[in-house]
């Protein structure tokens, strides 16, 4: 444990800065810019949802959250007309506002039964916002929601919803801040605090450790993250379906990524994200156009079989070798 | 402040019942400062539940637990441990996957009442680590430990809380002779530096020689209460606990 | 204010054939569940997906519905053992791992289903009519009848295997209590066997009834699933007579749902109904002694 955070830390910045500098070898490849931006966007959403997974809970039920944030930002687009910069921030508040009903009510379930409440968890704001066609236009979605906007610095124009480019970097500096803050998180007090509950709550109850409230605040800090990438997908789609947001996939992808990429390292969950999905997007999409999600169920079921740790262990095993 | 010998813990008339079943009645007794009260009786005689009421972890069914002058009976189990109470259990609770000096850090980290820095709470536990001679290991994963270094991590971990008032549940059980004897060094040790003590066990090697005073629990209620001398000789403590010495004796 | 007497009728006919439906989704997941302790979060797809399977034999070699039961029945079981064979595999903590396993074959088995059978809404229509009993005028159609006899009829079978045969009595006591069984003898791989290849039957027969009462879509499992759960949570393993008894409970919730405030709101039932049932009971499924 002692070398391992320093030699992982070199790796993920000598990642962070690969794919930062490889657009500038080949500014036209518009296809990988697209696939790594929503590759990056995942990588984020998984964070988000390892937050949670600190604090000892396997959810399968984050596409509550997703959502959740995607409606949120998208109804406050479409009726008040407000920059997506500003509904996106806000729009997740309806997350947060469903994190808080969920720690009400799920504060006594652990392990298994916490995860099939939040399978259930899922149905009723997608119940709802299905069947509620006067407000969200119900399983009809909505389409032509605004794109993010375009940032002017002086003579330089990011134009964030139509430059793929620009949108890959943008997509790319959120996971690179969600990464640095999900560290220094795991590193912190709390991030402490968060792992002697997950492994021992009687103990860490025993130690003074307010055990629900800290399990509480990783809950929250994790639908708001979750809010904030549905909210993004929505405006980078321009499209919002109840089918879409609200789907096993979704609440399916962050746990596969997680597993997958290692659950003990800070850059496992990214480091998943961005292997599988352009795995499932280059290679997948072209040989089956309909299931090829299908690939996501494999990896999972062979990850937990074969290598339960995920791939960031494996590859900082053999790095300290 | 006043200069009458302080009560460090005061129980009250409490009683637990679990449906149908009396598992504690009418318990009351108090405990001074710097004393150690050991509390004994056959298994099943209600010493684990008591321990669980006075430390947060079951709501009583009636009576009160007053600590350091404070009703505390609907407190929680944290709040207790920041307020200055500690606890081992009978199997021992530890972080599995953190190493013994994480674990004790852990205690002094997130236990007392102020906050100390990263780098004082590792200074802290290092020094309990010592302690209990478990300074060799303090890399180690928690879960690799045996039995006996996992109650003394516990106990190391307890103490890292800088508790006035420590209860110590079976700590004796599974353990050697030898290992018995440390231990009860160990805890007169601790008295001198002006912790309270209550421990239980249904063994006497440990609990006799370094108690104050001993009280007899059988069947949820208090039989007796006196010197270890004067309870031991006592007809009843006897009978209660001595008929089921043979039972016991085979786990322990 | 009329307060007609008809709907109340059709709500109790419609939640008791739909509930005994109810209870043969839950059976094979409690039998898998109580055996083995793990969690098939793709009953509900493979449910859904032998729906499919008697579908095409229907629609494209225009098997009678009654005809594509047995080579469904013999299907989904076959399929069962390959997951038996692959949930054996996984470490502790175990309940956790086959959730998050099965959980990705769900997703897994969904994208098939979207390959094979494309994302449209697809009905097995057996050719059954409906009647009207004159005088009271429910409309009561077959394949409710059919629904209610089959679903009971596999229900009781289940309950005679478990209750008056040697098999049932060993496979009771595994589901009591797996070591001491395995202390008297009983050979727990075979149980874990059995409980999958029952398991297996079961969702071979849910999955015609299912394509001939409700419309198949690859994503229409996880529903089923969740119904399986709330009714397994609700009666605990190895209980049929509560599990029949929760089957019923929620199919009358759901059909009074869809009477008072319109079927799109049904959904909503088993969703909410598992929610507040693990507020209550957040230690989740009991292992009491069948009853």
């Amino acid at each position: 444990m002692k070398l391992k955070p320093y030699h992982s830390s070199i790796l993920a910045t000598a990642a962070a800065l690969g794919l930062a500098a490889w657009p500038l070898f080949f500014p036209d490849a518009f296809l990988y810019f697209q696939v790594l931006g929503m590759a990056c966007l995942y990588g984020t959403l998984a964070l988000a949802w390892s937050i949670y997974a600190l604090s000892g809970a396997i959810s399968l039920g984050h596409a509550a959250f997703f959502g959740l944030g995607a409606y949120g930002s998208a109804l406050l687009n479409h009726y008040w007309h407000w920059s997506p910069f500003l509904t996106i921030f806000l729009g997740s508040l309806a997350s947060v506002s469903f994190g808080l009903l969920w720690s009400l009510f799920f504060r006594r379930l652990r392990g298994v039964y916490l995860g099939l409440a939040s399978l259930a968890a899922v149905e009723i704001p997608r119940v709802i916002i299905d069947n509620w066609d006067a407000v969200t236009y119900g399983s009809m979605g909505m389409t032509g929601l605004g794109k993010l906007p375009t940032l002017s610095l002086g003579s330089w124009q990011l134009a964030f919803g139509s430059d793929l480019k620009a949108q890959y970097y943008l997509l790319l500096t959120v996971v690179i801040g969600a990464t640095i803050l999900y560290k220094l998180a795991m590193g912190s007090r709390w991030g402490w605090a968060l792992r002697a509950v997950r492994e021992n709550e009687t103990a860490a109850t025993m130690m003074g450790i307010r055990v629900n409230r800290e399990r509480t605040k990783a809950l929250l800090c994790s639908s708001y993250l979750t809010g904030v990438c549905g909210a993004l997908y929505a405006h980078i789609l321009g499209l919002i379906e109840p089918a879409l947001v609200f789907s096993l996939h979704v609440s399916a992808l962050p746990l596969i990524f997680t597993i997958f990429g290692g659950r003990t390292l800070f850059f496992g969950p990214v480091l998943g994200a961005l292997l599988l999905y352009p795995l499932e997007q280059l290679v997948f999409q072209p040989l089956f156009p309909s299931g090829h999600a299908a690939v996501y169920g494999l990896v999972i079921i062979l990850t937990i079989l074969f290598f339960p740790r995920g791939i960031a262990a494996w590859i900082t095993a053999r790095k300290s070798a | 402040m006043d200069n009458r010998p302080q009560i460090c813990l005061k129980v009250s008339r409490l009683s637990k019942r679990y449906g149908g079943q009396q598992v504690l009645r009418d318990i009351s007794f108090s405990l001074q400062e710097g004393e150690i009260l050991g509390i004994i009786g056959p298994n099943g005689a209600g010493k684990t539940t008591l321990f669980n009421i006075i430390t947060g972890w079951v709501p009583p069914s009636g009576g009160e637990v007053v600590f350091l002058g404070e009703k505390t009976t609907d407190w929680t189990p944290d709040r207790l441990c920041r307020g200055g109470m500690a606890r081992t259990f009978q199997i021992p609770q530890v972080f599995p996957e953190m190493s013994v000096l994480e674990n004790v850090m852990t205690g002094a980290w997130f236990g007392q009442q102020s906050r100390p820095s990263a780098a004082q709470a590792r200074d802290q536990s290092r020094e309990l680590l010592g302690l209990v001679e478990l300074a060799a290991k303090e890399a180690t994963p928690a879960r690799e430990l045996s039995l006996m270094q996992q109650r003394l991590l516990e106990l190391a971990r307890a103490l890292a809380t800088r508790p006035k008032l420590l209860l110590l549940d079976e700590v004796a059980a599974g353990l050697s002779l030898k290992a018995v004897k440390c231990l009860s060094n160990l805890i007169l040790r601790l008295r001198t530096q002006g912790l309270t003590l209550l421990l239980t066990d249904h063994l006497l090697h440990l609990i006799m020689p370094v108690s104050d005073r001993l009280l007899a629990l059988d069947q949820g209620e208090i039989i007796a209460e006196g010197s270890p001398q004067d309870l031991i000789q006592n007809p009843e403590v006897e009978s209660a606990y001595l008929g089921v010495r043979g039972a016991a004796g085979e786990e322990g | 204010m009329s307060f007609n007497a008809w709907p109340w009728f059709q709500i109790i006919a419609s939640g008791f054939s739909l509930g005994s439906f109810y209870a043969l989704v839950a059976l094979g997941f409690s039998l898998i569940f109580g055996i083995t302790r793990a969690f098939n979060l793709a009953h509900g797809e493979m449910i859904v997906l032998g729906g499919y399977l008697a579908f095409v034999l229907w629609k494209f070699y225009q098997v009678p519905f009654f005809l594509t039961l047995p080579p469904c029945l013999l299907a989904m079981a076959g399929l069962s053992l390959p997951l038996y064979l692959l949930l054996r595999r996984l470490k502790e903590p175990y309940a956790l791992n086959t959730l998050v396993v099965t959980f990705g074959l769900a997703l897994l088995l969904q994208n098939l289903m979207l390959v094979l059978f494309s994302a449209d809404y697809r009905l097995l229509d057996s050719g059954l009519t409906s009647f009207t009993i004159p005088r009271i005028g429910i409309t009561f159609s077959w394949n409710q009848g059919v629904l209610l006899l089959l679903s009971l009829l596999a229900t009781a079978g289940v309950h005679l295997v478990l209750h008056h045969t040697f098999l049932g009595k060993a496979l009771r006591a595994t589901i009591q209590d797996w070591e001491a069984a395995q202390m008297a003898g009983i050979n727990v791989k075979l149980m874990s066997f059995i409980a999958f290849g029952m398991g297996g039957m079961l969702i071979g027969l849910a999955g015609p009834l299912y394509g001939q009462n409700m419309y198949l879509y690859p994503t229409a499992g996880t529903e089923a699933t969740l119904i399986a759960i709330i009714i397994t949570i609700f009666a605990g393993v190895g209980r049929i007579r509560t599990l029949l008894l929760g089957g019923w409970l929620l199919g009358l919730m759901e059909s009074a749902a869809i009477f008072t405030v319109g079927s799109k709101w049904r959904e909503l039932v088993s969703a909410a109904v598992l929610v507040t049932l693990l507020y209550f009971r957040p230690e989740g499924i009991s292992f009491r002694k069948p009853g």
